[in-house]
């Protein structure tokens, strides 16, 4: 790898530190932000005034803000993301315990719509004004209007309620359970984020088609498949690796809708319900790992894209 | 009680009478055992803890895993033996005397004696949110290991009656010498069934508990509750089997269930009602919150809001519990009459008066807006404001507002729970003192006539309608589906079931 990569990953190491800062910062401030009285909450409706301020005592929540965050701070280094309020069980078992709907949710989101956007996208790069991908551009400006709930909604009631072959909602308990049980909530996200995915990678593919090497790769009459595949693709591929690394970021947020429509255990879901209840420390440290997830993907892909591209530099 | 905010869920206690909704009749023959149902609930448990009993869900499901000494009557008007075989109160009703069944045991094998009982209630009366409710009990005492005795420092009727609801559940001593934390982490009881696995949020999976004091019960092998928060996916799941029924279907889609699947509560032992701040203008006019009862025509209401499947509201206390005896008095609708009302109070047009609603289901939503409807038709300047749930309670909680909609349920046979939420709410909200409640509370407590209980209650309502702390508008109905393979599911007006008789056909 050469200096200026080198610099380049080096540089992008470096500035996840005060991102990663300012996420903490944030997750330890949200309870203050956020309207509602966990202590209320807690202690029910019968509770007194005194019963109140001791429950918040009791949380830690008459600390001043910097103690409050220094605290934080300490039980993370040590792996401990805390309790729930509303179970006090530990969240990093409920973590562990969600997580694999959600990651199976992104991966089945992240398959179905680069399946779908890499043949859209390569068609109305490579045949814009065919039948084929007229009506391909034009599906996809009906598709990016649908709200993913109301795809799911869809879904579910056409394959999976009147025919019964696939189960509307729920995660199973099976390996083959939650295969089937992951086919709509994966389609449904896919199909969700694919139009975005799709209209970005035929346009960086029509100006990498522009491209003199393209141009000149034509003059010499490489066309079709060799063409795509040694002069198209490999070109195409940095700014589709952000854009895939943008689309992981946002099937991310729309696991929160899609594990609702579908009813699926994930960590999104958990998120909706902790914030409902005000179980702050779910909430933090489910924002924190959402913000992690999302500053992790951007990371690879800079990081990717500094593999690709060998004119990526730091300056 | 529970207090439900708008359409959602909230808070939490009290028992009952009256009829009930069912899908079957009980199903007392055994012939018909084994076999597994999936039922489908909005909202989980609080946790097993008692103490943390606050949805309609935890009082439902803690008795089947740990059995209290007593449990309601399957048309919820009264009590029957639960771990207790039968109970005498003494001539004073100072004393009740529980007689243990034989031979109890836990879920674990171990002995269930009168100590554990003891343990049980001294428990129940520490409680942070319901010990109050528990006020009379003064002690125990176990003179053998099959006999508990509750002293009481009043003749206290009412604390039997209450015994009933679900979160009076019996424990190992100790917690069998675990932490409180960790015993209720892993639940161990004598109920009917036993936590197979538990996913907190998710699944809740119970199994027939094979030591279970009666041998021919329960009649499924197993029992699953799944927890799904959005209604049209808990439709999905129902219609395509994947579930065999649904607690409390959200009204708006009752048209969906087909008539011969349903089971309707008519109406619950619920009040839907405003709650008005009195502390602060103009909910601390009297007049003011007279204009807002007469501007709400009930009827109208009801069918608007709940598509028919509520009643007007008659009273300020739940119908069809033990001691629900009605208002006696009418609370009148009329626009002239609130009008004029309002004219004779502090309020001047133009002021906004703040209504908040829970923003979270369409029929919240939708009850705000139909209230604000018929108080605009007066001339209140209503400022509808749809909140996040807890935001709304945070802010009832701190008297930030002026108007809001609510709505309170028994969790047990008799009223009673209902006045014990008011007078700890300040009259749900409304900071107006409470000293005529709770001093019908105290002669409802030791009432041991239908009678005297009539006229306790009948002091409250009275109070209730001449004050109006809050306005009662409807008693709402609750829907369960039930899918035709679920046999002998019999719900009482404060929607709690005995699962050990449910049948999967």
């Amino acid at each position: 790898m050469s200096a200026g990569r080198l610099r380049f990953v080096a540089a992008r190491l470096v500035q996840v530190l005060p991102v990663l800062t300012a996420l903490l910062l944030i997750v330890v401030l949200l309870q203050q932000l956020m309207p509602g009285d966990p202590a209320r909450v807690m202690a029910g409706p019968r509770a007194t005034v005194e019963q109140v301020a001791q429950v918040r005592r009791d949380l830690g929540l008459d600390q001043p803000i910097f103690l409050q965050f220094w605290a934080y701070l300490t039980n993370l280094a040590e792996g401990d993301l805390g309790r729930s309020n509303r179970t006090g069980i530990p969240i990093s078992a409920i973590v562990g315990d969600r997580a694999g709907a959600t990651l199976w949710l992104m991966a089945g989101g992240l398959i179905v719509s680069t399946a779908l956007a890499a043949p859209a996208a390569l068609l109305m790069a490579l045949r814009p004004r065919s039948v084929a991908a007229r009506i391909c551009a034009r599906s996809l400006t009906i598709l990016v209007n649908c709200p993913p709930f109301w795809i799911g909604l869809m879904l579910a009631s056409v394959l999976a309620l009147r025919t019964g072959w696939l189960p509307v909602g729920g995660f199973g308990e099976t390996f083959g359970e939650r295969l089937r049980s992951m086919v709509l909530p994966s389609l449904t996200i896919g199909l969700a984020a694919m139009p975005l995915l799709a209209r970005s990678a035929a346009g960086s593919l029509r100006q990498v088609l522009a491209a003199d090497h393209v141009t000149t790769a034509r003059s010499l009459g490489i066309t079709g498949w060799p063409l795509v595949r040694r002069h198209l693709l490999r070109n195409a591929m940095p700014p589709a690796v952000t854009l895939l690394s943008v689309q992981a970021a946002a099937l991310l947020f729309g696991a929160v809708v899609v594990e609702q429509t579908f009813g699926l255990p994930g960590l999104g879901a958990e998120l909706v319900s902790a914030a409902g209840q005000r179980d702050f420390p779910v909430v933090q440290a489910l924002t924190l790992i959402f913000g992690c997830g999302i500053i992790l993907i951007n990371l690879l892909a800079d990081l990717s894209v500094a593999l690709l591209d060998p004119r990526t530099t730091w300056r | 009680m529970r207090i439900k905010i708008t359409a959602c869920l909230l808070l939490a206690m009290t028992l009952a009478a009256g009829g009930c909704g069912t899908a079957e009749p009980p199903a007392d023959d055994p012939s018909g055992r084994g076999g597994s149902l999936t039922i489908l609930r909005a909202a989980d448990i609080d946790g097993w803890d008692p103490d943390k009993a606050i949805q309609l869900a935890t009082f439902q499901t803690l008795p089947q895993v740990m059995e209290g000494l007593v449990r309601p009557s399957l048309d919820g008007a009264s009590i029957q033996p639960g771990l207790a075989e039968k109970w005498t109160l003494d001539a004073r009703a100072k004393t009740i005397t529980f007689t243990l069944r034989k031979g109890l045991t836990f879920s674990d094998g171990t002995p269930l004696t009168s100590k554990d009982a003891a343990f049980s209630v001294g428990l129940w009366r520490k409680g942070l949110s319901m010990g109050t409710l528990y006020g009379a009990i003064t002690g125990t005492a176990t003179p053998d290991d099959r006999t508990l005795v509750i002293k009481m420092k009043k003749a206290s009727t009412f604390t039997l009656a209450w015994l009933g609801n679900g979160s009076s559940i019996v424990v190992p001593k100790d917690f069998g010498g675990k932490s409180r934390a960790d015993f209720f982490t892993k639940p161990v009881g004598a109920g009917p069934f036993v936590v197979s696995s538990y996913q907190p949020g998710q699944r809740l999976v119970l199994e027939r508990n094979s030591r279970y004091h009666d041998p021919a019960r329960p009649y499924l092998d197993r029992l699953v509750y799944d927890v799904v928060a959005d209604p049209n996916q808990q439709l999905l799941r129902y219609q395509s089997r994947q579930a065999d029924a649904i607690e409390a279907v959200p009204l708006d889609l009752a048209a969906q269930i087909p008539e011969e699947e349903r089971v309707l509560v008519h109406p619950s032992a619920t009040i839907h009602g405003i709650f008005v701040n009195a502390t602060k203008a103009p909910g601390d006019d009297i007049h003011f919150r007279r204009a807002v009862s007469l501007a709400i025509d009930r009827a109208r209401y009801a069918q608007a809001v709940f598509g028919g499947l509520a009643a007007p509201a008659t009273g300020g206390l739940p119908p069809r519990v033990q001691g629900s005896v009605g208002c006696g008095c009418t609370y009148e609708t009329g626009i002239d009459k609130a009008k004029a009302e309002l004219a004779k109070s502090s309020y001047r047009p133009g002021t906004k008066v703040e209504l908040v609603v829970d923003a979270t289901t369409p029929f919240s939503t939708r009850a705000g807006e139909t209230a604000a409807a018929q108080l605009r038709a007066i001339g209140i300047d209503v400022d509808l404001q749809k909140l996040e749930v807890q935001v709304l309670v945070d802010r009832q909680a701190k008297g930030a507002y002026h108007l809001s909609l609510g709505e309170v349920g028994s969790v047990s046979p008799t009223v009673g729970d209902i006045f014990g939420l008011i007078v700890a709410t300040g009259g749900l909200y409304s900071g107006l003192p409470m000293k005529t409640i709770e001093d019908a509370f105290d002669r409802l407590e030791v009432a041991r006539t239908d009678e005297e209980r009539g006229a306790a209650v009948r002091v409250a309502e009275t109070w209730i309608h001449d004050n109006l702390p809050y306005i009662p508008t409807a008693f709402p109905d609750r829907l369960f589906a039930v899918s035709p393979k679920v046999k002998g599911l019999k719900v009482t007006p404060f929607l709690s079931y005995p699962a050990d008789l449910l049948q999967a056909g």
